[in-house]
């Protein structure tokens, strides 16, 4: 199991196997919650018995009248909140770590600093430029203020480490300034525009609060807001509750298990150009 | 602005510019305009529904004044305190691991598993871990007294709850430091790791000498991100414990929450925000001074 | 100084018009001091109904399992009120998580709901958001309404109760109570506490004989099941003359030392500071006396539960139910009044009640007229009993009060607190919340 170029070493060894057993920890809950999810129960006392592999709490999400809509609502977001992000986020990136921009320094410590307020006391304000802006019930109003100092702030501390060599170099090449940042900048930082859009996706897909207050129109409804209204507050049926969250996370693990292949390649061409 | 005197220097600051003009725009209009407005109102009486009326220090001198606000602080602290130095050194630690002894299919599967537990929303992942804290009936009391172990009273125990908090954010949170750690680590040029190698450097010496001071943007980046979420933790809390038993896991942002949206008292709430962005303002302003210092 | 919010939102309009963002210039006002008035129908003539549209707003009372769903029933309902009126009912079922976030935006916006369905109310009341509701209706539809009375509050008739008169009773299992050689379910606080000890002595596969939700999320339910109606049944009143709660009082220190009594004798140990869900714990048999709503006993029957139910009095023969109130208000901002409070009476009709609680959540009735006969068993209770009724208390800042006592009980119950702790402590911490 360990690689090939490399000797067999005890602490090799030992190390690989307590890498092991702490992925299983990370993904046990997760086996309980589907496990969960195939059973009808309303107790917790778990026997292997219940566990039916039956689709009924599926069937029941699945068939629920705003499933498709507000399924195709959360895609549609989840997407354009990516793009959006990345692009945004990398300019501003690029703008900040490369170019004498000034008081750029000063500016950034504002972006950090909007960053420290919980969003809880934000969300009104935020609500009230929302409906002045004319925005309510639009996708606008979900992805647009997605990019916003995270995004910023992740890139630049990665640019920090691309060699301003390579920007240079295209420079004296006569390459226009838009061409520099799509062809150079843009595929050295590769890694990191992957890791922030996985982080871009789940928290547009699993963000609840925002897209519940923002949108009036049930039509606008996302897959998560869907998923609660499963809830009664009469009766707990855990079995639903976990299917839903099943439901919930297999887009995103989807999207993750897709994006995998491009993070090992992104990151083998850092690995050469950096 | 395209007049041919430009220096090259200003040329460049101008790009700079509309390079951050779209960020700069949604900084500004939903962010800044949002934080002004909240701490606009930390100074009055707004409850959603009356115009704001000014009412000068008065809510900053009640949040002081509140026996729960020193328990939410307090708690704050010790979860910042405790959470982020663990998962960054857990992240470190797995990420190193991973690139340099399992750079392989399994490594990467790992890699792959550890990070799952990011893409849960807060919302399903305290559902799941609730369940499993039961205290009676939960699986992991269940699992224990197979061992013999009794019944441990996993959220009704003022240390335990707060464990369980920081369990299950770590939990979350450790896979995705992991991963920005593992792109800074293949980042790492292969030359100055072969140079270290040549003279003779065990891998521990290479992790202190090379590894390690390569890493410190990053470093710096995942302290400072888990330092601002850690202060802002509320999910998690409002899902698991609501802030109990007592108030063991009562925090900030859970009290921000209770009086912004329970008793709509958005002024109150308001303050007790502005106090907070004051303190890790502050944490953050050590923090570099620190990072400063070790350069 | 109003001053200040203004520039703030004058920068605001400067940097949306740069942004390109089509701001509605006429309206420089605050939003939240002034509801733009009619902006809402006028710009969206979804169709040319001369009734207009009519927004209401409500959680959901059946699970998401069910097959015919609360949204559904509304919409089924609302048709004939959309015929006859020539309007467009736009029902919208909100979850119950988020529903308060969402209702504190949607009023505050003039973007929000005709008809909105309320938990709390109080401080909604006091701040002038809702529409008094007393010159909307007749003296006979007033006197229809059963608990017309109990939607006043602040001064004022500001809701229309409609989940209303759930009493909250202690449910027995009577099988796990025979097995102790129990065969009538207890009437006194002492009762309670030697009918537990019986079921722990003769050996019942209980988690707790007696349970209380003390490990429940929402400070505010676990005090309306667990606090509130021992607080009556010791004999207080629990709003003094000033409208402040009256928890430093003799029934206050009555009520604690009870509640502490249940964990000193052995009813349950600290555990139950993590306990949650009693309506699961009771239908699975897990629990052999709870405190539940009486719109429970329809789930606890399906669920083959032999069950009885009793309601207790205190050291002093003081007897004290609780009974929900949530309510149906007209938001004072809201765009089509009349026809809201129109919908509003329609809702809570006999026709459309009867069958609300014939086929979404069983409940007594809210008028006269109406003719759903809930579990006969409560027959005697909404008839002879109702003098014992009191509704949830109203006052300023009461969730965090609630959220307050419940800590501090939690903190009693793990040994931190003694009962004049809880005592002084949520009383400084209330005076310092309403400043």
């Amino acid at each position: 199991m360990v690689g090939k170029t490399k000797r067999f070493s005890l602490a090799g060894a030992g190390g690989s196997i307590l890498v092991t057993f702490f992925a299983l920890l990370c993904v046990a809950p997760l086996v309980y919650m589907v496990l969960m999810s195939f059973t009808q129960l309303r107790t917790l006392y778990i026997r292997l018995e219940d566990i039916t592999f039956n689709l009924q709490n599926y069937y029941i999400i699945i068939f629920k009248n705003s499933f498709g809509r507000a399924l195709l609502n959360s895609i549609i977001v989840a997407v354009l909140s990516c793009v959006w992000t990345d692009l945004v986020c990398a300019m501003a990136a690029y703008g900040f770590e490369k170019k004498p921009v000034p008081g750029k320094e000063k500016l950034f410590k504002v972006y950090l600093a909007t960053m420290m307020i919980p969003s809880q006391v934000t969300l009104i304000p935020l609500f009230l430029i929302m409906r002045q802006i004319g925005w309510l019930n639009s996708y606008a109003a979900l992805v647009v203020p997605m990019a916003g100092a995270f995004g910023c702030f992740m890139l630049r501390q990665f640019m920090k480490n691309v060699d301003d060599v390579f920007i240079e170099a295209a420079q004296i090449d006569g390459c226009p300034e838009p061409l520099i940042f799509l062809r150079v900048v843009l595929p050295l930082v590769q890694p990191a525009l992957i890791s922030l859009t996985i982080f871009t996706f789940v928290s547009a897909w699993n963000s609840f609060i925002w897209p519940l207050v923002v949108n009036t129109n049930t039509q606008m409804y996302t897959f998560p807001i869907a998923l609660s209204l499963l809830d009664s507050q009469h009766d707990t049926n855990y079995g639903l509750t976990m299917a839903a969250a099943a439901a919930s996370f297999v887009i995103p693990f989807a999207m993750y298990v897709g994006m995998q292949e491009q993070f090992v390649e992104g990151i083998a061409l850092g690995g050469v150009k950096g | 602005m395209k007049k041919s005197k430009l220096t090259r220097d200003g040329r460049q600051a101008i790009y700079g510019m509309l390079y951050i003009l779209p960020s700069f725009l949604i900084i500004m209009v939903f962010c800044i305009i949002s934080i002004a407005l909240a701490a606009y109102f930390s100074f009055t009486n707004y409850n959603l529904y009356n115009a704001p009326e000014f009412v000068g220090l008065n809510n900053y001198v009640n949040v002081f004044k509140s026996g729960t606000f020193y328990a939410a602080l307090t708690n704050t602290v010790k979860y910042v305190i405790v959470v982020v130095p663990l998962q960054t050194i857990l992240a470190l630690l797995l990420a190193v691991f991973i690139a340099e002894k399992m750079r392989n299919r399994y490594g990467s599967f790992l890699r792959s598993v550890i990070f799952i537990p990011f893409i849960v929303s807060s919302i399903a992942a305290s559902a799941v871990w609730k369940v499993i804290f039961k205290t009676k009936g939960g699986i992991l009391n269940v699992a224990l007294g197979l061992f013999g172990i009794d019944e441990v009273n996993w959220l009704g125990a003022k240390t335990l709850a707060f464990v369980c908090v920081c369990i299950v954010t770590i939990w979350k949170n450790v896979g995705y430091y992991m991963v920005i750690y593992y792109a800074g680590v293949m980042g790492i040029s292969l030359e100055q790791k072969e140079a270290a190698i040549v003279d003779g450097a065990n891998a521990w010496q290479r992790f202190w000498r090379i590894t390690l001071p390569s890493l410190k943007p990053i470093t710096y980046m995942i302290i400072t991100l888990g330092v601002i979420s850690s202060f802002q933790i509320f999910d998690i809390v409002y899902q698991l414990t609501g802030g109990g038993p007592g108030t063991s896991t009562i925090t900030l942002a859970y009290m921000v929450y209770t009086y912004a949206f329970s008793n709509q008292k958005l002024g109150y709430a308001s303050a007790i925000a502005m106090v907070l962005l004051v303190i890790v303002l502050l944490i953050h302003w050590i923090q570099n001074a620190f990072f400063k210092e070790k350069e | 100084m109003k001053k200040g919010f203004a520039i703030l939102f004058a920068v605001f309009m400067l940097v949306s018009v740069l942004a390109g963002c089509a701001g509605d210039a006429s309206s420089t006002a605050p939003p939240a001091s002034t509801p733009a008035p009619g902006s809402e129908s006028t710009a969206e003539p979804a169709e040319p109904a001369t009734g207009g549209v009519v927004k209401v707003w409500l959680p959901p009372y059946k699970g998401g399992d069910a097959e015919y769903t609360d949204e559904d029933f509304w919409n089924d309902m609302f048709d004939k009120f959309e015929q006859e009126n020539n309007c467009t009912v736009e029902v919208t079922v909100l979850p119950w998580s988020g529903y308060d976030e969402k209702v504190a935006t949607g009023l505050t916006s003039g973007e929000g709901p005709d008809v909105v369905y309320l938990g709390s109310f109080y401080d909604l009341a006091v701040a002038g958001a809702l529409e008094p509701l007393d010159a909307y209706f007749s003296a006979e539809e007033k006197d229809n309404y059963i608990y017309w009375d109990m939607g006043f509050v602040a001064g004022d008739q500001y809701v229309l109760p409609m989940m209303v008169g759930n009493a909250n009773v202690l449910y027995c299992n009577m099988d796990i109570l025979a097995e102790a050689d129990l065969t009538e379910v207890p009437k006194t606080w002492d009762d309670l506490i030697s009918y537990s000890k019986a079921i722990e002595a003769s050996g019942a596969n209980v988690t707790y004989p007696f349970m209380q939700p003390w490990g429940n999320p929402s400070g505010k339910s676990a005090c309306m099941t667990s606090f509130l109606p021992y607080f009556w049944q010791a004999g207080g009143e629990f709003l003094n003359a000033d409208g402040n709660p009256n928890l430093d009082s003799d029934a206050g220190r009555t009520t604690l030392e009870f509640l502490k009594s249940l964990l000193d004798e052995g009813v349950f140990d600290d555990t139950i500071v993590a306990a949650t869900d009693p309506a699961d714990m009771f239908r699975n048999g897990e629990t052999a006396m709870v405190i539940l709503s009486s719109g429970t006993a329809r789930s606890i029957t399906e669920a083959g539960i032999n069950w009885d139910f009793a309601t207790l009095e205190g050291p002093n023969g003081d007897k004290g139910i609780w009974v929900a109130g949530d309510s149906l208000a007209v938001p004072a901002n809201g765009a089509n009044k009349e026809m809201a409070v129109k919908a509003m009476k329609y809702m809570t009709s006999a026709e459309v009640m009867d069958a609300f609680h014939e086929q979404i959540f069983s409940m007594p009735n809210i008028t006269k007229d109406a003719t759903h006969v809930d579990d006969e068993r409560f027959a005697d209770l909404y008839e002879n009993q109702t003098a014992d009724f009191h509704p949830w208390p109203f006052f300023e800042n009461s969730d965090a009060f609630y959220d307050t006592l419940f800590k501090n009980i939690q903190s009693m119950y793990m040994g931190d607190m003694t009962v004049e702790g809880v005592i002084e402590n949520t009383m400084s911490e209330y005076m310092t919340s309403i400043g």
